[in-house]
């Protein structure tokens, strides 16, 4: 059964191995490929505070599953150095965190400050994104691939209908979103 | 059944010789058999502390008897060598699913004595019936997730 998170979370979770029960290292960032809102693997950091800022990408084929409290993977060789792989994929990475949020109609929604994932053992993709305005936060669930770029990303103006102002509610503005099929005044989730 | 806690610090005999051969520090768990396989002894002169489950010959209210002292060993792999070192220590071992998620720190475990299975684990504020070992590591204790 799958589990909504925010990226957040899963940033700093230590990263176990299901062979040897091992830490091998702290998520420090999650990638993800915005054309596909899936999550592609995580970047991974030593554990404390005078550890390696980073050992090694793990890829999300690698990963069992991911808890609350601990991202499961099969064994340490699932953690890869850049040259191994990957470094493609991070290299065309963009900082989501702070990005600009502009309707297709042009108007100025605020700035992302997190992804939300949907989670089914190690599976994740993204589902949505939680956004700082002028008058809170809201999150605007992901119903279909939105274009995000270096700089914004870019909603239908009629996403402010689907929106939820928290996790709680979320499932069912998501629910809306994917299943909308045209502007739908009045539905807007605030949970 | 017989639990951890029962067995830690009791006092290891030899049948043959009625001398205590030690008293017992810690217990290792297999997590393909999920059961108790092994014990390791302390106050020993060497570094034959190894005494495996199956060598008991009785499991008293006051002292674990072998036949001979001489059941004891060395360790003979990487598992066995983690476990004389500390690394696999379960009393406030981390316990988590395979699903990622922490159940709480070991307090407690109980095993049928006889066959070493163990049943059930103990987390402070719950016991929990095993629904199977995943893995036994320096970090954690990792079980199957309740299905």
């Amino acid at each position: 059964m799958s589990r909504l998170c925010r990226a957040h979370e899963v940033m700093s979770l230590t990263i176990v191995t299901l062979d040897t029960a091992t830490a091998v290292g702290e998520v420090r960032d999650v990638l993800f490929d915005p054309s596909r809102s899936r999550v592609i693997g995580f970047t991974v950091r030593g554990r404390g505070l005078l550890s390696s800022p980073l050992i090694g990408l793990l890829p999300v084929e690698s990963v069992g599953a991911i808890g609350h409290d601990a991202v499961m993977i099969t064994s340490a060789t699932g953690v890869v150095s850049q040259r191994e792989g990957m470094d493609a994929a991070v290299a065309q990475q963009v900082d989501v965190i702070g990005r600009e949020v502009v309707s297709d109609t042009g108007a100025r929604l605020g700035e992302i400050v997190d992804v939300i994932l949907e989670v089914d053992r190690g599976e994740s993709e993204v589902v949505g994104y939680e956004i700082e305005a002028e008058a809170g936060r809201f999150i605007v669930p992901l119903g279909q691939s939105l274009p995000l770029s270096g700089d914004a990303l870019m909603v239908p103006a009629d996403a402010e209908h689907y929106t939820a102002n928290g996790l709680h509610g979320f499932r069912d503005a998501l629910e809306r979103a994917r299943g909308r099929g045209g502007t739908q005044r009045g539905e807007q989730v605030l949970a | 059944m017989i639990r951890l806690s029962q067995v830690r610090g009791q006092r290891v005999m030899a049948r043959d010789g009625a001398q205590i051969v030690g008293s017992v520090r810690r217990l290792l768990v297999d997590v393909v058999t999920d059961s108790v396989v092994a014990l390791q002894l302390e106050g020993t002169s060497d570094g034959r502390t190894i005494v495996e489950w199956s060598d008991l010959a009785a499991i008293g209210p006051d002292a674990l008897i072998v036949e001979s002292e001489d059941v004891r060993r060395g360790p003979l792999s990487v598992i066995e060598q983690d476990f004389v070192g500390g690394k696999l220590d379960l009393p406030n071992k981390l316990v988590l699913t395979d699903a990622g998620d922490a159940v709480g720190r070991l307090t407690d475990l109980a095993f049928d004595e006889a066959s070493g299975h163990v049943t059930e684990i103990e987390v402070p504020g719950h016991v929990l019936p095993l629904s199977g070992l995943v893995a036994l590591g320096p970090y954690a204790l990792i079980v199957a997730s309740p299905d």
